[in-house]
């Protein structure tokens, strides 16, 4: 049995060069330039290939071309104000394909959604393939108890 | 500043693939989103949210857990802290146990929360860190700047 350290100080948070793409400003309808958290990318990295792949060719297909567009966190009435959690944006959509494990491509996850979050200085920090709305298969179940407000 | 092209962005990512090393269960912070990422197998997965601090990673392969997220880490610290001080010094010595996270918000959940799926989830969490003691080096965790 052997344990793993993660790392919280002033030492990850160091500014460093981040990959960018652009996507989909959803107030404007203009393209806006979005950048990516290295940590996410480094532990998709540690994954299989199709998780790489995900990250590669699914992400910014979504933040260019979402289905919907949710902004703000809903939370409990003693829950504190996260950081800027009110501007995150969290980005849906259903990619025109997914990946097997060996990084080959196949048909999208029947009944699922993949999601995309973006924080408030415009950072991509997660993304990942989630239960769709039996309502409306082109958004996440429970977006109405989940996010505060729809853009798109 | 301007972006990468798709396809420019794309192959930076694959490259990232070539200096893979072989899949070891990790922990990460994320500073952007506040938020823990972990793993414990490299399964593709779909994620389910359990409740406002916890998402967590199904495998497609076993339907177990395999991985998740603990969401906007340091707001709740700030709240345990606030409500139970005593949190804090579990929190002070370093490194701080995953599986304390899950256990406070275990412990300070009203029983009408707690249906089937999320007691199923933090079993399953609970188990996995057992097996695999997952720990965090961490600055002030109940500094909310």
């Amino acid at each position: 049995m052997h344990s793993i350290f993660v790392r919280m100080g002033k030492a990850v948070t160091k500014r460093r060069v981040r990959l960018s793409t652009n996507a989909i400003d959803p107030v404007s309808g203009q393209l806006m330039v979005v950048e990516y958290a290295h940590a996410k990318l480094q532990n998709c990295c540690r994954g299989n290939a199709g998780q790489i792949h995900e990250a590669a060719n699914l992400v910014p297909m979504i933040l260019l071309k979402p289905h919907a567009v949710f902004r703000g966190l809903k939370r409990d009435a003693d829950e504190p104000v996260k950081n800027n959690e009110e501007g995150w944006l969290c980005y849906s959509g259903i990619p025109t394909h997914a990946y097997n494990e060996d990084g080959t491509p196949r048909g999208s996850w029947p009944k699922e959604v993949f999601l995309v979050f973006v924080s408030s200085d415009k950072v991509v920090y997660n993304w990942y393939w989630y239960e769709s709305d039996p309502s409306n298969p082109s958004l996440p179940k429970g977006h109405k108890e989940r996010f505060r407000e729809r853009i798109i | 500043m301007k972006a990468m092209s798709n396809e420019r962005f794309a192959e930076a990512v694959l490259g990232m693939e070539r200096s893979r090393k072989s899949f070891k269960p990790s922990a990460t912070y994320i500073p952007e989103g506040d938020c823990i990422e972990f793993m414990f197998a490299p399964d593709n997965y779909r994620a389910h949210r359990i409740d406002g601090l916890v998402t967590v990673y199904y495998s497609r392969k076993t339907d177990r857990v395999i991985g998740g997220l603990i969401k906007g880490v340091r707001a709740f610290c700030k709240k345990m802290e606030e409500k139970y001080p005593g949190f804090r010094m579990s929190i002070e010595v370093r490194p701080v146990r995953v599986d304390y996270f899950f256990l406070a918000q275990l412990w300070t959940q009203p029983s009408e929360s707690t249906g089937t799926e999320f007691v199923r989830a933090y079993r399953e969490l609970l188990q996995m860190t057992n097996e695999q003691p997952l720990e965090v080096d961490a600055g002030d965790l109940c500094q909310t700047e």
